[in-house]
């Protein structure tokens, strides 16, 4: 499954690149392709393009806080976690994806 | 006719007991009549008086005059002008602010957690922390039968008052040479200014006289009369004074009628003494080595007792009355002065907490001790002296217990103020050679007398001069006075045998008087070997660079003597053409002038090309700001204030050479001085900053419980000289952690705060021997705690890439073991580098 995800916490200084490390981790044992862009202290990083979106059967939102260009994802089959669900079990978010 | 000088009251403080003791001791040496009159009120007090001189409630920027009246009104003028322009402003220098010792506006969340409830709020007066037993001070009852006695014999009375008196001044003043520091000093002699007081002395007089009192009760009822001067002030500053005439009374009327009520426990182990009001006497007749800390009920934040616990260290708290009331002798307390607080019940939790704490005091004096003691060598290995300017043989040992790597400057004007004739050869050997036993091989650069028209030595007679600053002064009146120079010159030659002396000569301008100085050491050295005490090798002679013109010279003189210093205060002054205590014209007066700067560059330049040691020893040697430029100048020593000498070592530490003499070459460059001012930011000089890891930063931690951990964490950052405010770094971390638990699971936890308090850019690492409880996501127990700390105003996102990296490594399971597992610091600090690509950070 081609999977696109959006990480961001509170500081964005530790769970926001936490939960993203967790999502590609947990991806690649469950044999998805994943792209995480995360949203932290350092701004936007691995920026989600059209294409990824386009491309992208699933959407994670692993967030305690707004997501920046949420209408990006307009129309797109997606699911919402606590950064800390991503951080603490991982496999169930991606159950969730179904 | 009178002669009047009219000043505006220059200290903060208003005139107190101290500050008129060294009023007095100028007045009284004169015949003629003085008193001190207060503008503001009208009162008019005889300035020869403390007593009365306190009672004129003379408040900072009051208009004041000083009106003398005398044959020998003149001299006392000149001396009096002189005297309140030059050191008066100085005598009451305020105390230094306390540093981290501000009231709380909040407990720190550890100590709240800890479990402490029963406890007092004090103003902190004296920072650290004091733990021991409750020894309950109360106050003085008088004597029995002392409202009973009954007068017969006046002049019986009198005499037995005078006796005592006389007896009691004597004592303390014989108290004053073994006193344990400066501050106490001060407060003996204040005391015997007071005793000695005319106005005292007076009031007993006439209550035994007119109202047939007795020795005791007249002495009695002078003493309430000047307290209720003193309580009715409304400064709170003077009405601190009344324990001062408490103190002085009690010992009178011990001294006439036996023992008063006051109690002074005995205390045999760590102490901490609470009482209502404490008397200087009182707190000196404790055993100090047992006294750990003191809370006072109604002392002000100035009295004399604060000052002498302050100069003894001792942990002190005032403004808390209700602890005199609710404490029990025995009982054992804490003080912490630091945060403002007498904790009177003592949990396990709070008990833990002062033993971090304690540690944590013990590890920064260690630590800064450390600092001190280690010569000035900037990052890249520039190793510049520093070294302390004094006045006087006892400062010698304490600036070397400061850190003085040598002595820039000894004024002996000091020695020859103050007193009815020049000291003698003898009398200077002795503290020359004191001074340089003290020194331990340091060296000590002696500048001989130098002295002028603005200082008042009333046995030399100097001529009035319309401007002494451009006068007869320093070297100039050698010649008429070779007698005086000669003796000072054999002292300091017999006491080179002691240590490294040298000889500095003071307001030179041209080479004939080196030269002439030159043949001075010379026959005292020819004197001596006749008298059978030859000097084999003779001190070191050099020039002190204080005139324009000297400054020019130095070729010359370097071919005639061995070193130059440079006085940047008088440099400048003269230089620039501005007397710095000319209020018209004192903005004027500044050591970032570019060409005051190109001055200095000269000097240095020209000292070194003729290989010959060039050192500094004005104000501008204990300013921070100065510092890079002064390295970059290439100044062999930097000579300042013993008290100075830590602050700057530490920054010497962060400083480079390279970057100093870069900065020196731009302010050459400069035209203006703003533009100088401008390159001197905080960070001038110092390219390289701390790394985000060391060794200090991975802790082994004691901790039992989340807030411990975090304390441990954020104490471990103040220790590294990261964060000045630790407990504010703590809240930091603990605001975030409210958001929610920043444990993760595995047993890791990974707090995180961005804050303004903190000074670099930090990862902490903490290895708990157990684990703590920390909501943590799996709900298990956390033993090791990483902690990120990020500057509020950093902009540069190469740190933060450095945490992102770290947050998504604890995500693995090999990182994380060898964090939690390797046991040898250098092998973890060498693989969190190699992890986050740290190599070369």
């Amino acid at each position: 499954m081609k999977i696109v995800a959006v990480t961001a916490c509170p500081t964005g200084i530790a769970h926001t690149y936490m939960a993203a490390e967790q999502l590609e981790k947990t991806a690649k044992i469950l044999g998805h392709t994943i792209k995480v862009e995360t949203q932290g202290a350092m701004g936007i990083e691995n920026e989600l393009t059209k294409a990824d979106i386009q491309a992208a059967e699933g959407v994670i939102f692993a967030v305690d806080i707004d997501v920046e260009g949420r209408e990006r994802f307009n129309g797109r089959k997606s699911i919402q976690v606590p950064v800390q669900e991503a951080i603490k079990n991982p496999k169930a978010v991606f159950a969730k994806l179904g | 006719m009178p002669l009047e000088h009219a000043f505006i009251f220059p200290l903060p403080n208003g005139l107190h007991a101290r500050p008129a003791s060294h009023l007095e001791a100028l007045t009284s040496r004169f015949v003629s009549n003085i008193t001190l009159t207060n503008q503001r009120t009208g009162a008019v007090a005889n300035a020869k008086s403390v007593l009365a001189m306190i009672g004129a409630d003379l408040r900072h920027h009051d208009p004041s005059i000083i009106t003398i009246d005398g044959p020998d009104e003149r001299a006392a003028l000149a001396a009096l002008v002189a005297y309140l322009r030059d050191e008066f402003p100085t005598v009451d220098e305020p105390l230094p602010p306390l540093p981290g010792a501000t009231a709380m506006l909040a407990l720190p969340r550890s100590l709240k957690a800890a479990g402490l409830k029963d406890y007092f709020h004090g103003t902190p007066v004296t920072g650290g922390i004091g733990w021991g037993q409750v020894a309950i001070v109360g106050g003085i009852t008088l004597p029995a039968g002392l409202e009973a006695q009954r007068a017969t014999d006046p002049a019986a009375e009198q005499h037995r008052a005078t006796q005592a008196i006389s007896a009691l001044a004597a004592a303390t003043e014989a108290r004053i040479p073994t006193a344990r520091n400066a501050s106490e000093a001060a407060v003996l002699k204040a005391h015997v200014s007071l005793i000695h007081d005319p106005a005292f002395l007076e009031k007993v007089a006439a209550l035994i006289v007119t109202d047939k009192r007795t020795a005791a009760q007249a002495i009695l009822g002078a003493s309430g009369f000047f307290i209720a001067t003193l309580q009715a002030s409304q400064s709170a500053y003077l009405r601190e004074r009344v324990l001062d005439i408490q103190d002085i009374c009690t010992q009178l009327l011990e001294a006439l009628c036996g023992k008063c009520g006051s109690t002074t426990p005995q205390i045999t182990g760590p102490t901490v003494c609470v009482a209502d009001h404490l008397t200087p006497g009182q707190l000196l007749a404790l055993d100090l080595r047992h006294l750990k800390g003191l809370v006072l009920g109604h002392a002000g934040t100035t009295s004399h007792t604060v000052i002498l616990a302050r100069s003894m260290g001792i942990p002190t708290l005032v403004g808390a009355p209700e602890a005199f009331v609710l404490l029990q002798p025995g009982q054992e307390v804490i003080v912490d002065a630091n945060l403002g607080l007498l904790v009177a019940a003592i949990p396990e939790g709070v008990r833990r907490y002062y033993q971090f704490e304690q540690r944590k005091l013990a590890a920064l004096h260690q630590r800064l001790t450390a600092a001190r003691q280690k010569p000035a060598v900037t990052r890249d290995g520039h190793r510049v002296e520093v070294g302390a300017n004094i006045a006087s043989a006892p400062e010698a040992a304490v600036a070397v217990e400061s850190g003085a790597e040598g002595f820039g400057i000894f004024r002996t004007e000091m020695l020859f103020m103050d007193r009815a004739a020049a000291p003698t050869e003898e009398e200077q050997f002795q503290i020359y050679s004191r001074t340089a036993q003290a020194a331990a091989g340091r060296s000590v650069i002696i500048r001989l007398l130098d002295i002028g028209g603005d200082k008042p030595v009333p046995y030399l007679n100097f001529p009035a001069e319309p401007n002494p600053f451009l006068g007869y002064r320093g070297v100039r009146f050698y010649a008429d006075f070779a007698p005086l120079i000669h003796a000072q010159l054999r002292a300091i030659l017999r006491a080179s045998q002691f240590g490294p002396l040298k000889i500095m000569i003071p307001m030179v301008t041209c080479l004939e008087e080196v030269q002439r100085v030159k043949a001075m050491v010379a026959t005292a050295q020819q004197e001596l070997a006749a008298a059978g005490q030859p000097i084999e090798t003779l001190p070191p002679l050099g020039v002190m660079i204080e005139t324009p013109a000297a400054a020019f010279l130095i070729p010359e003189f370097a071919r005639e003597i061995a070193f130059f210093s440079v006085g940047t205060n008088d440099l400048a002054q003269y230089f620039l053409a501005v007397d710095r205590d000319n209020g018209k014209v004192a903005h004027l007066y500044t050591w970032t002038h570019p060409a005051f700067l190109r001055l200095l560059k000269k000097i240095t330049t020209d000292a070194h090309a003729a290989e010959k040691w060039v050192g500094l020893c004005g104000e501008m040697g204990g300013n921070p700001a100065a510092l890079p430029l002064l390295i970059g100048l290439g100044f062999d020593e930097i000579s300042m204030a013993a008290p100075r000498i830590g602050g700057i070592k530490d920054a010497v530490h962060a400083l480079h050479l390279a970057d100093c003499a870069a900065l020196l070459e731009q302010a050459l460059q400069c035209a203006t001085r703003s533009q100088v001012e401008t390159l001197l930011a905080p960070s001038a000089g110092r390219s390289g900053t701390l790394p985000l890891l060391a060794t200090d930063l991975l802790l082994a931690g004691a901790a039992q419980t989340k807030e411990e951990a975090i304390k441990e964490l954020a104490d471990a950052v103040f220790l590294a000289g990261r964060a000045p405010q630790p407990h504010l770094l703590e809240e930091a971390i603990w605001l975030r952690e409210e958001t929610y638990s920043t444990g993760f699971g595995y047993g890791f936890a990974m707090p995180h705060c961005k804050t303004e308090h903190l000074d670099a850019n930090t990862i902490a690492i903490s290895r708990l021997a157990q684990g703590v409880v920390w909501g943590a996501l799996d709900g298990n127990p956390v033993d090791v705690v990483i902690l990120l700390a990020l500057r509020a105003k950093d902009h540069g996102k190469e740190h933060m890439r450095i945490f992102a990296q770290l947050s998504r490594l604890v995500m693995r399971d090999e990182f994380r073991d060898r964090v939690r597992n390797e046991t040898n610091t250098d092998a973890l600090l060498a693989f969190l580098k190699q992890s986050l690509g740290l190599e070369n950070l």
